[in-house]
């Protein structure tokens, strides 16, 4: 029953998103039923979600859904319309329509005096679907197909105002920063087909991989998932990506797309698994990553930036995990993370709705005025700081354990990273403590008049709550006599290269110490920040001259727009001067003279004169004769 | 055919062509140029009857048939176009004809 109904599940965002594009494109009279289509868009993904659900709730064994004909079919290279329901791409099914369908329920509110609304849930459905394409492709094209698809829908969604500049540039920047990483993605896949005569996800997983060809394309892969998920060195589109609604940020620069990296390398796990020393680089780039992230979330004052560093930080923690081969503490946290995150950039967005301003100076004392948004946003704060029994305590500790037991089985260089990433969550925990108390404690200090959005606002915002407190039950560590039901549900789909054993009272340890470290972080960040404003000169006191930097984002943009742009303008440039004038223009206008010239000179051959040309006739006879009598 | 014969005639032959040939190249009226014409056909018909008898062989003698019926068809639309042009111009000369280049 279910089987029949999974490809209308895939179906639904797609439809919607024709319907509603096409609708609105060429009969503007519909744009005007703005609830009409904003419930439409949300009750297909809704739909889809209800599918996937059921599908969850019975599913035994991996299901192929799809088209009996091929998508491309050249020569030996067979690549057929078919998605696959396993553990993992089911799993990342739920989350992307569960948490999607939430925020196209905010955003029918967030975005009513907008009038491109039906462009935006037209966007908003085909990126769902963009992103169902990506996770549940069976092969790697299909799988490139729904990455380069949630590519596109987050361009134009981060550009949706793109009647401002810094609008359209920052899309741009998003679109171009993700291209570097496609390539990678591109070439990594041309390398696999040329080394296994086969893209089929299923068949990939039957061979062994020699281990340049691991280490290869792992790095090649690794490169598409720094684009997408935002890691160092191509992290810096995602702060300027807040450039696009605040909706848009939660749905794709938070809670779905930029975990399709993370996704990509728990898909390859095969590959990876043979290559431990790339895994050994994901994880050290994830930590960097996030230590990078929370240390800039530190220097900003724009509440969805913060909340932006945030996220390149938490997808940092799930590189770290992914690279200690912990794959499912990565999905893991890409599950908690989904709610707490998504809950946190709704919530920012009630908040900018209400006071129509994003800087956190200016805000204070907000919950007193938007109770609802203010509570539900404290959940996400402790939940991302990782205060137990909330969502983002039991990831995190998760892949802090797995990472400590990496370490403990002897790579010391794990333990390295443990280490950076305590530091990193006592970071998160303090710079998330004072964006909720700069924003919704103390005094007001701005002019607006702040009120609570509307309900279906608020709505979604206490679903996700309730999501944010309660998803890490799912998987309780395992001395707690608990079933570990995300581990168990994982397990037939991921293979992981180590088995992170520790023993019960180093678990205890360990989770003592996150959940300490997230208080110490939590109470730093209150005692700085009870009196507002006041905290900030102590924090720059103590940072000191990094303070300065990570307002210029640790000069990394100024790098790369001095190097990267800059010889990229000279090129233009070049192009421009040299290449333009002269093999544009110059070289052809002078061929083409000179072929007139030749022309002009071929005329006179021809007179009218018809012995003369009796004589040509003849000569060339003759010519022709002597030729063939010679040869 | 007696093979001695073979020679004079081929050499008639190719008498009567070269004279076509320079009527041709030399004369500076349409007319003539179309009499060396005729003349430079009746050559060719006259290499293949040669051969043809030289070999006793009837094909030869079946082309020059057709070679006679297209001389018949030349002269009819080159004659035509002659007379057009001298109704056209008062005069034959091929110096005239130039206009019609391009």
């Amino acid at each position: 029953m279910v089987e029949q109904l999974l490809p209308l599940a895939l179906a639904l965002p797609a439809l919607g998103a024709l319907s509603i594009g096409i609708g609105g494109l060429w009969f503007p009279v519909l744009r005007r039923y703005k609830i009409f289509l904003g419930s439409l868009a949300t009750a297909l993904v809704g739909a889809a979600f209800a599918i996937f659900f059921s599908a969850f709730l019975t599913y035994t064994k991996p299901l192929y859904i799809g088209w009996p004909w091929d998508w491309i079919g050249i020569e030996e290279l067979r690549i057929p319309l078919r998605y696959q329901i396993d553990t993992l791409s089911l799993w990342m099914a739920l989350i992307v329509t569960g948490v999607g369908a939430l925020i196209h329920l905010y955003s029918i509110g967030y975005m009513k005096e907008e009038p491109g609304f039906w462009r935006y849930f037209a966007l908003l459905n085909l990126f769902i679907f963009a992103m169902l394409v990506l996770v549940l492709g069976d092969s790697l094209p299909l799988l490139f197909l729904g990455w380069e698809g949630v590519g596109a829908c987050s361009y134009f969604l981060i550009g949706f105002w793109h009647q401002e500049e810094a609008n359209a540039r920052a899309a741009q920047k998003a679109f171009i920063m993700n291209r570097i990483g496609d390539l990678g993605l591109l070439a990594g896949m041309i390398w696999l087909y040329a080394e296994t005569r086969t893209l089929d996800l299923d068949r990939l997983k039957e061979f062994t991989y020699p281990a340049d060809v691991a280490i290869g394309v792992g790095i090649l892969f690794f490169l598409a998932a720094t684009g997408k998920s935002a890691q160092i060195p191509l992290y810096t589109w995602l702060p300027d990506a807040m450039a696009g609604p605040t909706p848009v940020s939660a749905l794709i620069h938070a809670a779905t797309m930029v975990t399709a990296g993370v996704y990509l390398i728990a898909r390859m796990d095969f590959l990876y698994n043979s290559a431990p020393e790339v895994l050994l680089l994901v994880s050290g780039i994830g930590t960097a990553t996030a230590l990078i992230g929370a240390l800039l979330a530190l220097g900003t004052y724009d509440i969805k930036r913060i909340l932006a560093y945030s996220t390149v930080s938490q997808l940092g923690f799930m590189f770290a995990a992914a690279g200690a081969g912990a794959y499912r503490a990565a999905i893991f946290h890409v599950f908690t993370h989904a709610f707490f995150k998504a809950l946190l950039f709704l919530g920012s967005g009630s908040v900018i709705h209400s006071v129509g301003t994003q800087d956190i100076r200016v805000m204070g004392g907000l919950r007193r005025y938007l109770p609802w948004t203010g509570n539900t946003f404290w959940v996400g704060v402790l939940a991302i700081a990782g205060l137990p029994p909330l969502a983002g305590f039991f990831s995190k500790d998760e892949i802090l354990a797995a990472l400590y037991a990496r370490g403990a089985e002897g790579e010391t260089i794990y333990w390295i990273y443990w280490g950076t990433l305590l530091l990193v969550a006592f970071l998160t925990a303090f710079y998330m403590g004072r964006a909720a108390w700069l924003t919704f404690e103390g005094e007001y200090r701005g002019t607006a008049t702040p009120h609570e959005s509307p309900a279906v606002m608020t709505m979604p915002l206490g679903l996700l709550a309730i999501g944010a407190a309660t998803a890490g039950l799912v998987n309780l560590p395992h001395f707690l006599g608990s079933p570990g039901l995300h581990s168990r549900w994982l397990a037939s789909t991921l293979q992981e290269p180590a088995s992170f054993h520790l023993a019960h009272t180093t678990e205890y340890f360990l989770l003592a110490l996150s959940a300490l470290i997230a208080l110490v972080g939590l109470i730093t960040a209150w005692l700085l920040y009870r009196t507002g404003l006041k905290g900030e000169a102590h924090l720059q006191q103590i940072l000191g001259k990094l303070h300065l930097a990570l307002q210029k984002q640790l000069y990394i943009d100024t790098l790369y727009e001095k190097s990267f742009v800059q010889l990229y303008y000279i090129f233009a440039d070049l192009a421009k001067d040299v290449v333009g004038p002269w093999i544009g223009r110059t070289l052809p206008r002078a061929l083409g003279e000179a072929l007139g010239r030749l022309g002009a000179l071929l005329t006179r051959l021809q007179r009218g004169y018809l012995p003369l040309y009796l004589a040509y006739f003849i000569t060339l006879a003759l010519l022709f004769l002597l030729w063939t009598f010679s040869s | 055919m007696k093979p001695e014969l073979l020679y004079p005639c081929l050499l008639l032959a190719n008498g009567l062509f070269t004279l076509g040939l320079l009527g041709l190249l030399l004369r500076r009226n349409i007319l003539l140029t179309f009499l060396a014409i005729e003349l430079m056909l009746n050559a060719a018909n006259l290499n293949f009857l040669t051969f043809s008898r030289y070999h006793e062989e009837p094909t030869g003698a079946i082309y020059v048939l057709f070679g006679i019926c297209l001389a018949a068809v030349e002269a009819v639309i080159g004659l035509g176009l002659v007379i057009r042009l001298f109704r056209q111009h008062q005069n034959l000369g091929f110096a005239k004809l130039a206009e019609l280049k391009w």
